[in-house]
C-alpha cells in the first residue's frame, strides 16, 4: 500500500464543483485593485501627528559573556508590533547578530512595556524598529552583560510616513494588526528551546499550554483543547491548514523548531480569520532567514539528526534550508526481537526551505517549501492476538508543499497579504484484514487579506481563504469506523465496506473583522465569517464578537462570543462509507476573563468558558443507514488560571491550572462525559539560565485520568472464536491520575563564532508509566492496565554557527 | 493523528498475551459450534425447511472431573451485520433447552427468506439455570460459570464444513487421536493408549496441523481462507490462531514449549491439544489430541 504515494492527476471535476474555488481565487486577485482604491482614498483634511511608542519598562536580556567572542558590543535590530495598550504583541529580528543575541533580544523586547503610539490624543497600535545593543562585560570582574537602549537603525527598510517621528523616535509608523482574540497562549522559539518536555519542538510546546491535554495513545491521538475532540483543533502553518503536525509517534513535529517564529494557541473565541474548526486553532509562524552572514546548525541526538543552514545576499534575498531524519530504525533491529514482525521500523524525515526577497521597499516575497514522510510497518505472517490482525499492519504519511507569500504595503494605512499553497498529500493505513485505507492527491490553499485603518477608531480586516483538496481514495473496512463515544471496536464480524473514488472538495470562505476603539483602552472586535462547504453543498455564516478593556493598574477585562462551524472529517460525506447529506457541525463559544500584571514580574490570567455544540456527527443507531447522521450535541464548560513570569529573562516559567467538564449526548441518549474529558490539569514549567553556559529546565504535569468504558462481560462469538464485549455505561470509569516530570539540562560552549551545546532531555524522569486505559484477556474476564511510555532520555549534541 | 501509529503495537502487545492467554486451556471453554444438515452432515448451511444439528464444542482441561452443564438457546432471524452484539430482526421462532453436551436440533422454518441468517444465541451454565430472552442471556441460581454464546447459521451459503482429517504431527511424528486421556499417571498407560511421551523442558516442539486441499472451497474467483484455533492445556503455545490463506499452502505450524520439570508429577502430566478450523462462512471442524509429559 505504501507504493501508492505518487498521486494521481485529479480528473472528473465538474464545473459546478470548480466554481466556488474559481470565485475565491478571483477574489484573491481582485483584492489588490480594491486596495489600490483604498490607497487612493482622500486623506483626512488635517492629518493628526503620530507620536510613536515610548519604552517605559525596559527588560534586560542576558547572554553569556563568552558569546561576545572579543566583540565590545553586539547589536540586534528588531521590528516590534506595539498594541494600542502599549504591549508588544509581536516582534521579529530584522538585522540579526546570531545566537544567542537574536533570541535574547527578541525575548526581552517582547516583555517591554511602552507608552502606546498616539495619533492626536488617541492611542493606536504601531510598528517600530528597535536596536538592542549588548555591551560586552569587562574582563574582571565578570558581571552580566548590560544591554543598552539605542536609537533605531539609520536606514529602516520601510519608509516612514511621519519623518519627524522617525527622526525623533526611530519609529516606522505603520498600523499593525490588532489583538483579535480573547485568549492567546503564545510561546516563542527561544522558550520552546528552553522548556523541558518541549525539546525545541512546536507540537510538544503546545502540549504544555493551558487547557491542553494529550489523548491516550490508544485513542485516535492528538491534542484535546478545552474539552474538544482532537480533530476539532485546526493547525495552521503560515496560514495554511495542515492535517497533522507531528511525526510518527507524536514525539516531534515535522517542522524544524529553529525556523519557527512563534506558536500560538487560541483555545476558543478565535478570530474570523480562522474557521473550519469547532474547538481551537493553533498557528505556527515561520521566521525569515537571517539577513546577514552565514549561519547554520547541526543537531544529533538519540532519536534523530537535523541540519540547518542560512545565508543572505547583501541587499538581496536570504535563504534557509533544513532537513531532519530519524535514525531509530538504525538500532531498531538490535532491540526488537526478530519475531516481532517489524517490516519497516519507524522512520520519519522532513525538510524545509525558505527564501525571502524584498523587490521594493513596499513588497516582500517569500517562498516556503516543506515536506514530511513517515512510515511504520509490521508484517505478521501469523496472526497475533486476533485472527484478523495478520499480514500488513502499518501506517504511512507523506506531504510536500510549496507556499508563495506576498506582502505589500499598499499605503500608509493599508497592507495586503497573499499566500498561495499547493502540495501533495498521501496517507495509508492497514490493519490486517480489518482495515485498508489509501488516499493520495493534492491540496490547495489560498489566503488573501487586507488590513486597512479606515479611520482613527476603526481598523478593518477583510480576507478570503480557500482550502481545497483533490484526492483519490480507497477504503476497505467496516462502515464508518467507531466515533467518539462508541466503545465497540472493529470486529472481524463487521460487514466489510469496499468504497473509493475521487473526491474534489473545495471550501471557500470570506471574512470581515473590525477593530473598534470607542474609548481609550477599550477594543471591540466584531467580525463575521462565511464558509461554504462544497462537498456538503452547505454555507454557514458565523458572526463573532470579542472585546478587551484595559482598565487602570495593569488590569485587562476580556470576553467573547461567536459561532463556529466545521465540515465532516476525511470523507465522512462519501456515499457508501458515510453520508453525503451531512451538515457541518456547529458550536457556540463564549468566554470571559481578566488579566493582571503584578509588579512587572508576573502576568496572571483567569478565564471562564462555555461551549455548546450541535449538529455533531454521530453513528446511526444500531448500525442503520446512513451510517452517520447530524444528531449529537455537546456542552463544555470550565475555567483556566495561568501565571507567567515576565521578569528577569534568565528565568522563564509559568503555571497553569484548568478545571473543565466536557459532555456529549448522542441522538436521544443521556448526557455522558466526552471520551477525552479531564477534570483537572496542572502544568508547572520553568527554565533558568544558571550562567557559564548552563541551562536547566523542569516541567511537571498532573492531570485527571483517562476516561474509558468498562467491559462488564463477554459473549462468545462462535463465528470467529472471539468474545464480543458487553459494555457498561459509556465513559463511566477513569484511570488513575497521571503525572509526568520532564527535565532538561544543557551546557553551551562558545567556540569562535559558533556554539556547541550538549543537552540531555529526560521525558518522564520519574519513570511513572501513566495508565492509558485498560486491556482485557481474550475472554474479557481479566483486566490489565495499558501503560504509557516509560522514561525516555535523549542525549544530543548541537553545533551552531 | 500520527499517534495512531502507537495504537497498533499497544493493541497487539498490551492487550495480547497476558496472564490468561487465549491459547491456554485452563478452564472449561466453548471453542466453536458445528452445524451439520440432517442427512448431509458435511453441509453447514441448511435451507429453509431443513433440519440441522448444531453441536457446541466445549473442552475441559484434563482432570476437570464431571461437570454438570445446562444450556438454553433461542433461534431467530438475525439482524444485518453490525458492530457490537448481534440481535434478532424478528421474534425467536424456537427455543431449545437441555443439559449435558449442548446439542441443538435446529429446524429452519420453511417460510424464512433463503438469504437470511439464523441467529442461535443463548447461554451455557455450570450450575444454575439458563435464562434466555431478556436483555441478556444469563444463568440464575448462583452459577459457578456462565458463557453467553451465539453463532450465525447462513442459509444461502451452500457451504460445506471443512475437515481436520489430515494428519497432525508432533516434531514430525504423526500424532493420532488415541483414546480418552487418563486423569493421572499417564506414563503408565501411555503405551496402551497411544499417547506420545514428551520430556519436560524448554525445547520448543513443532505441531503441524494438516488441512485437506479439497476443504477450501472456491468462493467466486478465490478460495476459502481457513482460520485455525489451537489451544493446549499446559506448556506454552506460540499463538492461538493460524490462518491458511487463500493462496497459502497448508499445513499450519505452531510451536509448543512443554511445561518445566518442576510442574510435572512423577506419573506424568496429561496434556490436551485442540484444533478448530473455520472457513469463515459457517463451516467448522475440530479435533483433539493428547500427550503425556514426563519428568
Amino acid at each position: 500500500m505504501y507504493d501508492r504515494y505518487h498521486g494521481g492527476v485529479p480528473s472528473g471535476r465538474t464545473a459546478p464543483e470548480r466554481l466556488p474555488f474559481i470565485i475565491a481565487l478571483a477574489v484573491v486577485w481582485l483584492i489588490d485593485p480594491l486596495c489600490a482604491f483604498a490607497q487612493d482614498l482622500p486623506a483626512p483634511v488635517e492629518p493628526l501627528p503620530i507620536v510613536p511608542p515610548e519604552v517605559t519598562a525596559f527588560v534586560e536580556a542576558t547572554v553569556d559573556a563568552s558569546a561576545f567572542a572579543g566583540r565590545p558590543e553586539v547589536a540586534v535590530v528588531l521590528e516590534l508590533d506595539v498594541s494600542a495598550e502599549g504591549a508588544v504583541i509581536d516582534g521579529r529580528v530584522v538585522e540579526g547578530a546570531g545566537e544567542p543575541f537574536d533570541s535574547a533580544a527578541l525575548s526581552a523586547a517582547r516583555r517591554f512595556e511602552l507608552r502606546p503610539a498616539r495619533r492626536g490624543e488617541e492611542a493606536i497600535a504601531a510598528r517600530i524598529r528597535y536596536r538592542y545593543v549588548f555591551t560586552a562585560p569587562p574582563p574582571e570582574p565578570e558581571p552580566d552583560p548590560v544591554p543598552e537602549i539605542a536609537p533605531a537603525p539609520e536606514s529602516p527598510v520601510e519608509p516612514a510616513p511621519e519623518p519627524a517621528a522617525e527622526l525623533e523616535f526611530g519609529a516606522t509608523a505603520v498600523v499593525t494588526a490588532p489583538p483579535r482574540e480573547v485568549t492567546r497562549h503564545a510561546m516563542e522559539r527561544r522558550q520552546v528551546q528552553r522548556m523541558a518536555g518541549a525539546h525545541g519542538d512546536p507540537i510538544a510546546a503546545v502540549e504544555l499550554m493551558p487547557g491542553v491535554v494529550t489523548t491516550p495513545t490508544t485513542s485516535d491521538g492528538g491534542l484535546a483543547v478545552r474539552g474538544s475532540h482532537p480533530r476539532d483543533t485546526q493547525v495552521f502553518l503560515e496560514g495554511a491548514p495542515v492535517l497533522f503536525l507531528d511525526h510518527v509517534g507524536g514525539y516531534t513535529s515535522f517542522f524544524n523548531g529553529d525556523l519557527l517564529e512563534s506558536i500560538d494557541l487560541f483555545p476558543s473565541n478565535y478570530s474570523a480569520r480562522y474557521g473550519r474548526a469547532l474547538g481551537a486553532v493553533i498557528t505556527v509562524d515561520v521566521r525569515d532567514p537571517a539577513e546577514r552572514g552565514v549561519h547554520g546548525a547541526l543537531d544529533v541526538n538519540v532519536i534523530d539528526a537535523s541540519l540547518r543552514a542560512e545565508a543572505a545576499i547583501e541587499d538581496g534575498p536570504s535563504f534557509a534550508v533544513a532537513a531532519r531524519r530519524s535514525h531509530v530504525d538504525l538500532f531498531f533491529d538490535a532491540i526488537v526481537p526478530e519475531d516481532a514482525g517489524v517490516d519497516v521500523a519507524p522512520t520519519y524525515l522532513d525538510y524545509q526551505a525558505i527564501a525571502v526577497f524584498r523587490p521594493s521597499d513596499r513588497d516582500r516575497l517569500r517562498l516556503l517549501v516543506y515536506g514530511t514522510k513517515d512510515e511504520l510497518r509490521f508484517l505478521f505472517d501469523d496472526p497475533a492476538g486476533d485472527p484478523a490482525i495478520r499480514g500488513e499492519v502499518g501506517y504511512g504519511t507523506e506531504m510536500h508543499r510549496a507556499q508563495l507569500g506576498w506582502r505589500r504595503r499598499l499605503s500608509d494605512d493599508a497592507e495586503l497579504d497573499v499566500e498561495l499553497t499547493a502540495g501533495t498529500l498521501a496517507f495509508a493505513q492497514a490493519a490486517g484484514a480489518l482495515l485498508d485505507v489509501d488516499l493520495d492527491g493534492y491540496e490547495l490553499t489560498g489566503r488573501a487579506e487586507v488590513r486597512v485603518q479606515v479611520a482613527d477608531p476603526v481598523r478593518l480586516l477583510v480576507g478570503v481563504d480557500t482550502y481545497a483538496f483533490f484526492v483519490d481514495w480507497a477504503y476497505v473496512g467496516p462502515p464508518a469506523p467507531p466515533n467518539e463515544g462508541d466503545p465497540n471496536p472493529f470486529s472481524p464480524s463487521d460487514p466489510q465496506v469496499v468504497a473509493g473514488g475521487s473526491d474534489r472538495v473545495v471550501r471557500p470562505a470570506a471574512y470581515v473583522e473590525a477593530q473598534l476603539t470607542p474609548a481609550n483602552g477599550l477594543t471591540v472586535v466584531p467580525g463575521v465569517r462565511v464558509d461554504h462547504y462544497g462537498e456538503l453543498r452547505e454555507t454557514r455564516v458565523d458572526p463573532r464578537l470579542s472585546a478587551r478593556w484595559a482598565i487602570a493598574g495593569g488590569t485587562t477585562l476580556k470576553g467573547g462570543v461567536g459561532l463556529y462551524s466545521q465540515p465532516e472529517f476525511l470523507g465522512q460525506h462519501a456515499e457508501g462509507y458515510g453520508n453525503p447529506d451531512l451538515d457541518p457541525e456547529r458550536a457556540l463559544h463564549t468566554s470571559a476573563g481578566v488579566e493582571q500584571r503584578v509588579a512587572g514580574l508576573v502576568e496572571v490570567g483567569l478565564e471562564g468558558y462555555y461551549k455548546r455544540l450541535w449538529d455533531r456527527i454521530v453513528a446511526h443507531p444500531e448500525g442503520g443507514s446512513p451510517p452517520l447522521i447530524n444528531d449529537g450535541v455537546g456542552r463544555i464548560y470550565g475555567a483556566e488560571l495561568t501565571a507567567r513570569w515576565v521578569g528577569d529573562s534568565r528565568l522563564a516559567g509559568y503555571v497553569s491550572y484548568s478545571l473543565s467538564r466536557s459532555e456529549r449526548r448522542d441522538r436521544d441518549g443521556d448526557w455522558r462525559l466526552f471520551d477525552y474529558d479531564r477534570t483537572h490539569a496542572l502544568t508547572i514549567a520553568a527554565a533558568y539560565e544558571l550562567g557559564a553556559g548552563w541551562d536547566v529546565g523542569l516541567t511537571l504535569r498532573v492531570a485527571s485520568g483517562n476516561l474509558y468504558t468498562p467491559v462488564v462481560g463477554g459473549v462468545y462469538d462462535a463465528d470467529t472464536d472471539r468474545y464480543r464485549p458487553r459494555f457498561g455505561a459509556v465513559g463511566s470509569a477513569r484511570t488513575e491520575p497521571s503525572h509526568r516530570l520532564d527535565l532538561r539540562i544543557q551546557k553551551t560552549w562558545r567556540i569562535g563564532d559558533g556554539r556547541v551545546a550538549l543537552y540531555l532531555d529526560v521525558l518522564n524522569a520519574t519513570n511513572h508509566q501513566a495508565a492509558e486505559g485498560v486491556g482485557y484477556s481474550y475472554d474479557l474476564r481479566h483486566t490489565q492496565e495499558v501503560r504509557g511510555l516509560p522514561i525516555l532520555p535523549n542525549l544530543g549534541l548541537r553545533g551552531e554557527l | 493523528m500520527n499517534r495512531l501509529v502507537i495504537l497498533i503495537p499497544v493493541l497487539l502487545v498490551g492487550c495480547g498475551e497476558q496472564d490468561h492467554p487465549g491459547w491456554l486451556l485452563e478452564r472449561p471453554r466453548v471453542l466453536g459450534a458445528r452445524v451439520a444438515v440432517e442427512g448431509s452432515a458435511e453441509r453447514s448451511s441448511p435451507a429453509p425447511g431443513e433440519a440441522a444439528v448444531v453441536e457446541w464444542l466445549v473442552v475441559e482441561p484434563p482432570g476437570t472431573g464431571p461437570v454438570e452443564r445446562a444450556w438454553a438457546f433461542r433461534a431467530c432471524v438475525a439482524t444485518p451485520p453490525a458492530r457490537g452484539l448481534p440481535g434478532c430482526a424478528e421474534p425467536p421462532f424456537a427455543t431449545y433447552e437441555g443439559s449435558g453436551p449442548p446439542v441443538v436440533d435446529l429446524r429452519v422454518p420453511a417460510a424464512l427468506d433463503p438469504q437470511a441468517r439464523v441467529l442461535l444465541a443463548g447461554v451455557l451454565c455450570t450450575g444454575g439455570e439458563p435464562v434466555v430472552g431478556g436483555d441478556e442471556d444469563r444463568c440464575s441460581g448462583g452459577a459457578l460459570d456462565e458463557t453467553p454464546a451465539f453463532v450465525h447459521v447462513p442459509l444461502a451459503a451452500a457451504n460445506h464444513n471443512p475437515s481436520l482429517d489430515e494428519p497432525i504431527t508432533l516434531d514430525g511424528t504423526e500424532w493420532s487421536e488415541g483414546t480418552e486421556p487418563p486423569e493421572t499417571d499417564c506414563v503408565e498407560v501411555a503405551g496402551g493408549a497411544g499417547l506420545p511421551l514428551v520430556g519436560a523442558g524448554a525445547r520448543e516442539r513443532t505441531i503441524r496441523i494438516g488441512v485437506g486441499e479439497a476443504d477450501r472451497e472456491p468462493v467466486g474467483d478465490e478460495r476459502e481462507v481457513l482460520q485455525l484455533t489451537h489451544v493446549i492445556s499446559d506448556g506454552t503455545l506460540s499463538r492461538q490462531f493460524s490462518v491458511v490463506e487463500e493462496d497459502g499452502a497448508p499445513p499450519a505450524e505452531v510451536g509448543w514449549e512443554p511445561p518445566p520439570l518442576d510442574e510435572i508429577p512423577a506419573g506424568g502430566l496429561t496434556v490436551t491439544f485442540v484444533a478448530v478450523a473455520r472457513d469463515g462462512r459457517g463451516g467448522v471442524d475440530w479435533t483433539t489430541r493428547t500427550l503425556c509429559v514426563t519428568q
